[in-house]
């Protein structure tokens, strides 16, 4: 049976669309036959942080009724499939978010695991893919802000009967301003299942349109992306440890630059 | 060592700071975070749990030969030294992903223990005892506590909790349990610490009703069925020569208002003759006529939204 499950965070830029990204890529890379939906079809970037922009078929041809879902179907990194969202505002007005539901029925088939990528906020559309849903994961930063619009978007979820799986904390820095997990697991009676440490290398590769696990599945952001990936679908995480950099090695990353 | 780059906490360079007196301060304070130390085109990490160093990098060193290459270096008036803050809760999710960095524990060069003295270390330590760790500390001991503590004695505190932990003793988890006392915390007062508070009900079936479609309630649904059901028959009984005029709305507020409309309509003359002579329409003009009807209705009802007729399935019977 295909687990539906909806990454929702309430706030813009906590770092959503680069945990589903890569969250979708570590759950292929386990063996899932995983698809990956940007259903943020006002504000869609999930094309841009894999590295697809620029796609002739997207989900806003979908929605409008001028293409069938498999036509924007797409292979990404690791084998996970991807349905853009496409960044055409001409494309937005003739959107009918009812077929929502309609696409994701036929997206389901012969996939274990549909991820979608909601939109930020309470709107319509938002609302659309927390109800398409059967599980949603909540990922928030440690601030305030963040912390008030999650906490929302958990009561909505609440409301529409969709299960929360938990709370994933991105960019997490040992600042005292920030919230603690117990704090965060507090305010929102959700468990915290994973913490995803700051890292510029994360902005880097979303830059370059190269998931983090993929162009350094060393790093910490990447182990506890695989680790989430793990728990979700229950397998065991062997964490990825870094290789003995050899002179030469050394010698030339400090020549391209630090770290 | 793989770590997570973030804001410096503090940044000195070699000659700027007794580096011994650095590490004592941090272990004080119990730090956990890590040490960069950059000299020249070398880099090198020092990991540190509660102020303890744990694992080491330079260069190509690893371990115990990583920390006496940092050494080596780290009172250089061209060292770049720089303090990172890691949260407790990562400590050992860092040890654990660069375990080949790893610092084996110091250990105490003393005689092999005798059979007895191995005996009493392993034991579990008795009810009194862990009564005693986990009593609030006097005055007296709690300014002895604050001294610094020396490397092997702070070492020797996370091995003992580390070997309780790990042997799943009573006491490691009654430990275990009172960490989780100390952590439950009151939703309410965390709520008004960061000036939070829950969206009320009414706001909630606002936002919900948004997604249903609009503002439309099972009562309003009615109403409009009822509505619209009066005006089409009245329009319909406007034609000349029909008898009478069933109409039938069922509407559905989900994904989006739509449904299905049935009209029954029923002449008065079948009769051809009186039918050219009056001029009434044909069964298949009247059921267009009709169609026009309903579509007008339901346009004139729904104003701002003309698209909505292509969510009505409109049957027409004409008897």
């Amino acid at each position: 049976m295909t687990r539906v499950i909806t990454v929702a965070s309430g706030k813009g830029g906590v770092g959503k669309t680069i945990v589903t990204a890569n969250l979708g890529v570590a759950l292929a890379s386990y063996g899932e036959s995983v698809v990956v939906l940007d259903a943020d079809i006002a504000m869609a970037n999930l094309e841009l942080v894999l590295g697809m922009e620029g796609k002739s078929v997207t989900l806003h041809d979908v929605l409008a009724g001028k293409a069938p879902i498999e036509e924007a179907i797409y292979e990404g990194p690791e084998g996970v499939k991807v349905v853009p969202a496409g960044i055409s505002l001409e494309g937005l007005r003739n959107v009918k978010l009812e077929r929502l539901e309609e696409t994701l029925s036929h997206l389901v088939e012969n996939t274990d695991i549909l991820l979608i990528d909601a939109p930020a906020g309470l709107e319509k559309d938002a609302i659309s893919a927390l109800a398409a849903a059967d599980e949603v994961l909540l990922v928030t930063t440690p601030e305030v802000p963040s912390i008030s619009d999650v906490l929302k978007t958990k009561i909505i979820a609440d409301k529409l009967d969709v299960n929360i799986i938990g709370v994933v904390v991105n960019r997490e820095q040992h600042d005292k301003t920030f919230l603690t997990k117990e704090e965060i697991e507090t305010i929102l009676e959700v468990p915290v299942i994973a913490v995803i440490p700051e890292d510029v290398e994360v902005s880097r590769s979303a830059a370059f349109g190269e998931p983090i696990v993929v162009k350094n599945p060393k790093s910490p952001v990447s182990n506890a992306i695989m680790k989430l990936a793990a728990d979700l679908i229950g397998k065991e995480f062997h964490p990825i440890e870094p290789d003995k950099k050899g002179v030469i090695a050394k010698l030339i990353s400090g020549l391209m630059g630090r770290r | 060592m793989e770590l997570p780059i973030t804001r410096p906490t503090q940044v000195s360079y070699g000659d700027e700071l007794d580096f011994d007196k650095f590490l004592e301060k941090l272990a004080r304070k119990r730090y956990n975070g890590f040490i960069r130390v950059t000299h020249a085109s070398s880099e090198g990490h020092i990991l540190l749990k509660e102020g303890i160093p744990v694992a080491a990098s330079y260069d190509r060193y690893m371990k115990k030969e990583a920390m006496e290459k940092i050494l080596e270096i780290i009172d250089k008036i061209n060292t770049l030294i720089e303090l990172f803050e890691v949260k407790e809760s990562h400590i050992d999710y860092l040890i654990e992903i660069n375990k080949v960095y790893k610092l084996e524990p110091i250990k105490e060069k003393v005689k092999p223990p005798t059979e007895i003295e191995t005996k009493e270390e392993t034991k579990p330590p008795t009810e009194i005892e862990t009564k005693e760790e986990t009593k609030p500390p006097t005055e007296i001991e709690t300014k002895e506590e604050t001294k610094p503590p020396t490397e092997i004695e702070t070492k020797e505190v996370i091995d003992e909790l580390e070997v309780a932990e790990a042997t799943g003793t009573k006491e490691a988890s009654g430990i275990a349990a009172e960490r989780e006392e100390i952590k439950v915390l009151n939703r309410e007062e965390v709520m008004k610490k960061y000036g939070l508070k829950d969206i009320d009900e009414e706001e909630v079936e606002k936002v919900l009703e948004a997604y249903k479609g609009g503002a439309i309630t099972t009562i309003d649904i009615e109403r409009v069925e009822l509505t619209l059901m009066n005006k089409i028959k009245q329009s319909i009984m406007g034609i000349p020569n029909i008898k009478s005029a069933e109409v039938m709305i069922f509407l559905e507020n989900m994904p989006e208002l739509g449904g299905d409309i049935k009209v029954l309509i029923e002449r008065e003359s079948k009769g051809l003759l009186s039918r050219l002579i009056s001029g009434v329409m044909n069964e298949e003009e009247l059921r267009e006529h009709t169609y026009d009807i309903i579509e007008m209705e339901i346009k004139k009802t729904f104003r701002g939204y003309p698209e909505i007729i292509e969510n009505f399935n409109i049957n027409i019977e004409v008897h």
